[in-house]
């Protein structure tokens, strides 16, 4: 089994080797939660004044999922993906979707190639989605025909190509950035394939703090050392996926996810899917806190990105300028806790 | 040790559980504390319908009876918050764990921990979590963490619920005798038969102690009381307590102690009835052939008996074959005679008289006519206290005859106060319940010839010249002057006979009947008029009488009143 297999999430979440003991997995719970550490310092120093959304990067990243990032220009969404690709020993690849990029550009094409006797043969050009880390810079400037390529490589983790399926890397961890501003030429993603996205992460404008302290920098920083390699990530990922679940926790996501087809505003409420993805960010949020279960908590804090683009609004509820997240703040408030 | 640190687990939380359903219970029960002064409240407001005061004093008794039913309330109020409070105070383990988590500043460590020991869930990772919860509860003290603080003082709520308290105990110190005297006080017809009958009831007391100091000393009053006085001793009390309560306003009381005074009378008129069978039957069972003496009295039975006895006692002709013969025939009669006589006066329950006869019998049969005739004076001697029984209780019961009448007089006017219609519906009633009311006799004399033997149109006449609706005297003052009057309300009582001679500007109609009547009986046929208002008339006065509205002496008047002025051919005859 390679090891994409292994930590791919959600498509084989099961799959992970059983570990020894008690012990050996406190220990590996520590490793976790240090690397977890240093990839989050090694971020906040690159980027100033949006903490929450780089853990939450961190903890997309160690759960095998993907993350959609929306926000203005200039608000470092290009800068959290090289950081990370830096701090991650492994392959980076940065797609600019334009409207007239096509799908082989993304996942690569066969070309004639001729070899040293003089055969000419098909040879497959990987494309750049053959990475570790993916920047996937403007999605929503492509074509749907575009967008569809990619992110059926993000659900697969496999790409096809000829009638052969290619496997992609190990960690394989995309990052795709919106620009909400501009409405001209772009075409929305299919509300249908947002949850490829493990989170959707909005950016907002730092705090006044925030921005004195980028101001007083004489220059971009300096590009930092590797901290970790894929095999470490992937390691820790795998931890993460062993984070015990207490019945109460797992319901209380159950009902979260239930409850968004409850409410009055939401038209389309969030898919079965949703649970696995809050249980998953949720692990990873107890590992990075040396827990080895997950709790309440843990599924309430990521659950407004995991869900808050996996429900679709009703026309009343975007007449009034209701946004997603707080209906999903809403719902939070609506669900108990406790059974 | 992974065991025995989740059973220090499990113990940690459930007594967590259990302390803090305690704590809960109590704050919740704190809580419902002014629910437990309202309840208290409630009750001794409504003192009046689950405790009433009855005839005693209403202004003394309501306030001990409501306060004693405002701590019952309260009490019983409080006893069921308790256990709501502790049934709804009740906390999962998962509530537990996780009060314990925030007591710590845990994330679901406790919580998680518990439940996977709970479901005995596999892996590293579980038993990892359980050992840190057991870690997390080792030095957990569940007492320090629910404590169970002293209920606070909140002056503003204890002082709202003592308020009510005392509000509901107010309202419990007016009973329904009060407010009804209040809402509608005694009429003047009320308290003048009231003091009428207490006047009465005095006057009996009085005629007691005069006839007590009148008569010889009794030997032994323990052992031979005298019935009748200390019946007139009650009846007279009965009569008291009945008037001071139609004074001060309360009707049930008063119509309580009028009962009470009518069944004593019907008691004493039983008695005397049965006393007066009974020497009747005694009488007719010693009974001789009538002896050519000439005298005009029937024979009392002690008469009777005494002549037995004189006929059983030896003569001189004893000797004389023919009058032996004689005398034998008659000692045949004799013995069947006292036979006869013993057997009723023990089936009377006499059993000293039904001795007496039996031992007279007795002798006869032996031979002992001078025995026989001892024991027949001895019976006659029986008899002659039973003849000194019935006059008594016939003289008593002439004697209250009067008071009798009285409270019956008080009754009528509580019965019309009761009806609302003290005023000039009042009299209406009045009429309409009674229309030969002080026509000079009774009201069963009064209706045997009443309206209905009378030409139709002129009751019609008569009774709107009564309702001050029609003219002219038409109607002759049948009865007027014969009998005295019912004490009482002379003034009040308009009869329909008498009418003609109340002033005409007087209104006397009541306003359904002035709307039933109106534009009637000044012109036109009155029979054809009350055809037409006749149905609804009939309508109200059946379902008048299907209520309880009207007293049940009352309602047979009533009928037969609406019977006599039906306008149909064939009416039916009211049996009496």
């Amino acid at each position: 089994m390679s090891r994409a297999a292994e930590a791919s999430y959600p498509s084989r979440p099961d799959e992970s080797g059983p570990l020894p003991s008690a012990e050996a997995f406190e220990r590996r719970l520590e490793e976790g939660r240090r690397l977890g550490e240093a990839l989050l310092a090694g971020l906040s120093d690159a980027i100033h004044g949006q903490q929450a959304t780089l853990t939450h990067v961190v903890t997309c990243l160690l759960a095998g999922g993907h993350v959609l990032l929306e926000g203005a220009p200039g608000l470092g969404k290009t800068q959290i993906v090289r950081t990370l690709a830096a701090l991650v020993d492994g392959s980076f690849a940065r797609i600019q979707f334009t409207p007239d990029l096509m799908p082989s550009d993304v996942l690569g094409t066969s070309l004639v190639s001729t070899d040293g006797d003089g055969r000419r043969d098909f040879r497959y050009r990987e494309g750049p989605i053959f990475a570790n880390l993916v920047l996937a810079d403007e999605i929503n400037r492509a074509t749907p025909k575009t967008q569809s390529a990619l992110l059926e490589a993000m659900g697969e983790r496999t790409v096809s190509v000829d009638g052969r399926p290619r496997p992609l890397p190990d960690p394989f961890f995309v990052l795709a950035t919106e620009n909400p501003i501009e409405m001209e030429g772009v075409f929305p993603l299919p509300e249908a394939q947002l949850d490829r996205f493990l989170m959707k992460l909005v950016l907002g404008m730092p705090s006044l703090e925030a921005l004195t302290q980028i101001g007083a920098r004489p220059s971009e920083p300096a590009r930092p050392a590797p901290i970790t390699d894929t095999v470490t990530l992937a390691r820790a990922a795998q931890t993460a996926r062993h984070v015990a679940a207490a019945p109460h926790v797992l319901s209380y996501a159950a009902r979260l996810v239930a409850g968004s087809h409850a409410l009055p505003e939401v038209r389309y409420g969030a898919g079965p899917r949703a649970v696995q993805a809050l249980m998953a960010c949720g692990r990873v949020r107890a590992m990075l806190d040396g827990r080895p279960a997950v709790g309440v908590a843990d599924v309430r804090a990521v659950a407004p990105h995991v869900l808050g683009h996996r429900v679709v609004l009703g026309f009343e509820a975007e007449a009034r300028g209701r946004r997603a997240p707080d209906v999903v703040g809403a719902l939070l408030e609506t669900v108990a806790e406790a059974p | 040790m992974e065991r025995e640190g989740g059973d220090r687990l499990v113990e940690s939380v459930e007594s967590t559980r259990v302390r803090a359903r305690r704590v809960g219970a109590l704050a919740r029960w704190l809580d419902a504390m002014p629910y437990a002064a309202l309840g208290g409240a409630a009750l001794a407001a409504a003192r009046g319908l689950v405790w009433p005061s009855g005839a005693l004093d209403p202004a003394l008794a309501g306030t001990p009876r409501a306060a004693i039913l405002s701590a019952c309330g309260a009490l019983a109020t409080a006893a069921i918050a308790a256990l709501v409070a502790y049934r709804r105070a009740r906390m999962p383990p998962l509530a537990a764990a996780r009060a314990i988590d925030a007591h710590l500043g845990l994330t679901d460590v406790v919580a998680s921990g518990h439940a996977l020991s709970r479901d005995a869930a596999p892996g590293p990772a579980a038993a990892l979590a359980i050992e840190r919860a057991r870690r997390a509860v080792s030095a957990l003290d569940p007492a320090a963490v629910f404590p169970v603080t002293a209920p606070s003082w909140r002056p503003r709520r204890a002082l709202l619920g003592a308020l009510a308290l005392v509000v509901g105990v107010a309202i419990g110190t007016l009973d329904g005798a009060v407010v009804s005297a209040l809402v509608t006080p005694p009429t003047p017809e009320e308290r003048a038969a009231a003091e009428a009958l207490e006047a009465a009831a005095r006057a009996l007391e009085e005629e007691i102690e005069a006839r007590e100091e009148t008569r010889a000393p009794r030997p032994d009053p323990a052992r031979t009381p005298d019935p009748e006085r200390a019946a007139d001793r009650a009846l007279a009390a009965q009569a008291r307590a009945a008037a001071a309560a139609a004074q001060r306003g309360d009707r049930d009381a008063a119509l309580s102690a009028l009962r009470a005074i009518e069944a004593a009378r019907e008691g004493a008129r039983e008695r005397a009835r049965s006393t007066r069978d009974s020497l009747a039957a005694l009488a007719s069972a010693l009974g001789a052939p009538p002896r050519a003496t000439g005298s005009e009295a029937t024979p009392t039975a002690a008469d009777q008996a005494r002549e037995l006895a004189r006929l059983l006692r030896p003569r001189a002709d004893e000797v004389d074959p023919a009058t032996d013969a004689q005398r034998r025939a008659e000692e045949r009669r004799a013995l069947e005679r006292l036979e006869r006589a013993a057997e009723r006066a023990a089936r009377r329950g006499e059993d000293g008289l039904a001795e007496a006869l039996r031992r007279a019998r007795d002798a006869l049969s032996g031979g002992d006519r001078d025995g026989a005739a001892q024991a027949l004076e001895g019976a006659a001697g029986a008899l002659d206290q039973l003849e000194d029984a019935l006059a008594e209780a016939r003289s008593a019961l002439a004697r209250r005859a009067s008071l009798d009448a009285l409270a019956a007089e008080v009754e009528r006017t509580l019965q019309l106060a009761r009806l609302g219609r003290e005023t000039d519906e009042g009299e209406d009633a009045d009429a309409f319940l009674d229309p030969r009311r002080g026509s000079g006799g009774p009201p069963s004399e009064g209706a045997s010839s009443g309206t209905g033997a009378r030409p139709l149109s002129a009751a019609i006449l008569d009774r709107l010249t009564a309702l001050g609706l029609a003219e002219g005297p038409t109607v002759s003052p049948r009865g007027s002057g014969g009998g005295p009057r019912r004490t009482g309300r002379p003034e009040r009582a308009v009869p329909v006979e008498r009418a003609a001679h109340a002033p005409s500007h007087v209104e006397r109609a009541g306003t359904r009947a002035v709307a039933a009547l109106e534009g009637l009986g000044r012109s036109g046929d009155p029979s054809e008029a009350l055809r037409e208002v006749y149905p609804s008339y009939g309508v109200d006065a059946e379902e008048a009488l299907a209520s309880e509205r009207i007293p049940a002496a009352r309602r047979r008047t009533v009928r037969r009143y609406f019977e006599s002025i039906r306008p149909d051919q064939d009416r039916e005859e009211v049996p009496r």
